[in-house]
């Protein structure tokens, strides 16, 4: 610890070169920190190549739609991951928006279906973060158990048979058009802006960064710890069953069978993109990355026409060179030499 | 340095020693030579080089100029294992024992004691009864599970380990640092045995009690440079203290005071007339506190003293609504209010808190100084909810000034500042929010010297400011030299409230009476 401490300071008549050296150090820290943006660029331009019209506007509007519903939750796990938390459940509530929008479909107009599920996605955040945050189970356990209720329920309560959407306008987040873009890739940018803001800009958004990089500091100078945890989780359950609602009108159907992947996944963006891990790191732009570099993959391999287990591969590889990047940024920045 | 009289074999040397990281030149052509069986101290400030340079002989920094020889032998810089080999054994602050496991197989824990690959855990036993006894000390149940020891016998449990393979130079980083005052007895004697066994003791501290009592031989290092090498008593305090600051600043800090008894106080009398801001009446914590009567007035710094175990640090989480358990009446400005059980509680009251443990509960190293210092109220610089850039820096920038923190570097990461300025942050935290009672936890543990009459003098700042201060600091001189006056807490009792004498002085041998509970003061 003294050798650090030894280290950092500045003896008086080395001020000068001190602060050119560490603006070089910045410099040099930024550009590690764009990382995953080399990644995306170079994929791009492969992607381009590969495929001379990847470019076109018609395919990237096509990537988006695609990674809308999960893009839609890395939005709200980036709020989680950046406050220290972990969330596994949120597949299982995606799949209950769906059911949940397409039932109400039957009963009433798309306005108040939205707000019922929307409302039943809050109810389901609140479970887990009063577990998380009341009941102090850890997360990755307590999310891991609501996962597996949630989903169980549903199943149960669909008889395990998807539910068809009624008719009649109430898939106009994937059917409607605006500007050449379904209105769920401008509900991903509306809701990515918005996510930017409150990470940046908001007294909320600091609490978050606050809570994820020591609670306990956080506690202790007054922060009202315990809410700001909570909220991400309800936040994020809100916007899992959103993007339900979206799945929902592309495929027609609730499906109350949870796609596990759409878990991992929403996870796996966060992380590429470079927002770390173990919390107080990180941001809304880097999970925009992670939707792109997720989104090129899928595409790529589906116009390549290569297999699905082949994109899994490629997804592996690129989080774990997203995760090694991290750590070894954060090893050269505690040994003082980066 | 002077020839010793029957030319004394030289266990460390190190020749022309340089270091640089990046712009900074930790080292710079560093000479020292190292007596066997002999303690000797390094000593400076923050940033002089004296845990570069302790680093550089236990191979753990990798300097890039000059030589560092182990009894004649030449180490490779930057190699932990030849530095092992060649005898030298290091203990850092931060120990490394395995909390779930018992005493003995921690003190085996690299070189396990075995037959035929089965463990030999009666002569693990034997050997650390003997170890024991080798170091000195009372001897520590061998089954204990260590998480469940105090931080002092863990320490013991390390030199022990230490001491498995034989060393014939043992280095220490700040060994009593994270240890309280009564406990550090056991360490010296520890350190006074290994020397008594031959073994030469290379030592970085802060402390000039343990520097007195320990070291045969004092390096004094200043930005990088090891500046003088004297022999224990050559040099006086005063003399030490100049060496490590330079003329200039070593004249003026508060540091001297508190190196040179008798103790100033530096107190001012408060106005008897003016109302105190915090009454607390009847505090109570179950199992901590009993019955604690205290108030404080604006531009009042208020000590309170004690062993380690009295109390005294959870008087002031209770003031702060960290003890859920507490209870008693509390008086802001005369106004009563239920006692605060939790910290947003006693926020809203006006009691800010800078707690002990800078990094783990203080700051949050990954954000920027600036958002550290803004943290205790985002809100004062927002309007509906959304920051002012600008409004935030420069309300941030004017309370870093007032407190001598380089306003240039608060966009920097604040892990990235030393021990002294970290602390500032701190309190400058409660400079840009201001509370009417500002409750300080150990505000100088583990700062130098030069650091520490800075950080003091700073108290008085916010002190100055109407601020009410109350203070809790392990090192008696330092509440001294502050404070207006003292609560004494024994066994979670008051057992004295130390006013100044007619010579404006808080005699100190009144508060260790009652620290000790000798005395009951009125």
């Amino acid at each position: 610890m003294s050798a650090t401490i030894d280290r950092d300071t500045t003896p008086d008549n080395t001020v000068t070169p001190n602060v050119t050296a560490n603006r070089r150090l910045n410099l040099r820290e930024r550009a590690a920190s764009l990382g995953m943006v080399w990644v995306l660029i170079i994929l791009v331009i492969t992607a381009t190549i590969l495929n001379p019209r990847f470019l076109n506007v018609g395919n990237l509007v096509n990537i988006l739609t695609q990674n809308a519903p999960v893009g839609i939750i890395a939005v709200g796990m980036t709020f989680i991951i950046i406050a220290g938390g972990f969330d596994l459940s949120v597949a299982a509530v995606l799949a209950i928006g769906g059911v949940s929008y397409a039932t109400l479909s039957h009963m009433m107009p798309a306005g108040p279906a939205i707000l019922i599920t929307l409302v039943i996605g809050f109810l389901l955040g609140l479970i887990n973060a009063l577990l998380i945050t009341k009941a102090k189970v850890n997360a990755f356990i307590a999310t891991l158990a609501t996962a597996s209720l949630f989903s169980g329920l549903t199943l149960l309560y669909t008889n395990s048979k998807p539910v068809s959407m009624a008719t009649g306008g109430y898939d106009f987040l994937s059917g409607v058009d605006f500007l050449r873009a379904p209105l769920s890739v401008w509900l991903l940018a509306i809701l990515v802006a918005a996510g930017w803001f409150t990470l940046a800009k908001t007294v909320y958004g600091r609490g978050i960064y606050a809570i994820g990089g020591n609670n306990e500091a956080a506690r202790l100078a007054g922060l009202p710890v315990i809410s700001l945890r909570a909220s991400t989780y309800v936040l994020t359950a809100m916007l899992a069953s959103l993007a339900g609602i979206v799945l929902g009108s592309v495929i027609g159907v609730g499906q109350p069978g949870v796609a596990v992947g759409v878990t991992l996944n929403s996870i796996a963006i966060v992380i590429i993109g470079g927002t770390s891990l173990l919390g107080g790191e990180g941001a809304m732009w880097r999970t925009l990355v992670g939707i792109l570099i997720f989104g090129t993959i899928n595409n790529v391999f589906d116009i390549l026409a290569f297999p699905q287990a082949t994109q899994e591969v490629a997804l592996g590889v690129i989080v774990l060179a997203a995760v090694s990047l991290d750590a070894y940024t954060r090893s050269r920045k505690r040994s003082g030499e980066a | 340095m002077e020839p010793s009289l029957s030319d004394p074999v030289i266990a460390v040397a190190l020749k022309a020693v340089s270091k640089t990281y990046g712009a900074t030149r930790a080292l710079i052509d560093v000479d020292v030579e190292i007596h066997e069986g002999t303690v000797h101290a390094l000593i400076g400030e923050n940033g002089a080089g004296k845990s570069t340079a302790l680093g550089a002989i236990a191979g753990r920094v990798d300097f890039d100029g000059g030589v560092v020889e182990v009894f004649g032998e030449p180490l490779e810089a930057g190699n932990l294992r030849a530095a092992r080999r060649n005898g030298v054994s290091a203990i850092y602050q931060e120990l490394t024992i395995v909390p779930h496991l018992d005493a003995a197989a921690n003190v085996f824990l690299g070189s396990v004691l075995s037959r035929f690959g089965v463990l030999s855990s009666r002569e693990m036993r034997r050997r650390y009864v003997q170890l024991c006894a080798e170091l000195d000390v009372r001897v520590i149940p061998a089954g204990v599970p260590v998480g469940s020891l105090s931080v002092a016998e863990q320490q013991l449990l390390e030199i022990m380990r230490s001491l498995v393979v034989e060393p014939r130079v043992i280095l220490f980083d700040e060994p009593s640092a994270s240890l309280a005052v009564e406990e550090r007895e056991a360490l010296y004697k520890a350190i006074e045995g290994l020397r008594k066994r031959g073994v030469t003791i290379v030592i970085v501290s802060h402390n000039f009690d343990e520097i007195e009592r320990l070291a045969d031989w004092i390096t004094v290092f200043r930005n990088g440079r090891a500046i003088t090498t004297s022999r224990r008593g050559e040099k006086s305090r005063a003399e030490l203290v100049r060496a490590m600051l330079g003329e200039q600043r070593g004249d003026q800090t508060l540091g001297r005071v508190l190196m040179d008894k008798p103790v100033e106080i530096h107190s001012r009398p408060v106005e008897t007339g003016v109302a105190p801001i915090l009454e607390v009446v009847g505090l109570t914590v179950p199992g901590a506190l009993e019955n604690i009567d205290l108030e404080v007035k604006p531009g009042e710094i208020l000590g309170i003293a004690g062993l380690v175990g009295s109390g005294r640090s959870t008087l002031l989480r209770a003031i702060a609504g960290a003890e859920p358990t507490a209870r008693g009446t509390i008086r802001l400005a005369g106004a009563e209010s239920p006692w605060p059980r939790t910290v947003r509680a006693a926020r809203k009251l006006g009691i800010g808190l800078i707690p002990e443990d800078r990094k783990g509960e203080g700051l949050v190293l990954l954000r920027s100084a600036a958002d550290n210092i803004a943290l205790a109220n985002l809100g004062a610089a927002s309007s509906g909810g959304v920051i002012g850039r600008r409004k935030l820096r420069a309300m941030v920038a004017e309370a870093a000034s007032r407190l001598n923190f380089p306003v240039a570097r608060l966009g920097e990461r604040s892990d990235r500042f030393s021990g002294g300025n970290q602390q500032k942050l701190l309190m400058a935290r409660w400079l840009y929010d201001r509370p009417r009672v500002l409750l300080a936890d150990e505000p100088t543990r583990g700062i130098d010297v030069g650091a520490k009459g800075e950080l003091l003098e700073t108290l008085r700042v916010m002190a100055a400011d109407g601020i009410a201060v109350i203070m809790v600091s392990s090192e008696l001189e330092e509440v001294l030299a502050v404070s207006d006056r003292v609560l004494v807490v024994a066994k979670g009792r008051s057992t004295g409230l130390i006013e100044p004498n007619g010579d404006q002085q808080i005699a100190m041998e009144d508060v260790l009476q009652a620290a000790f509970g000798l005395k009951e003061h009125a």
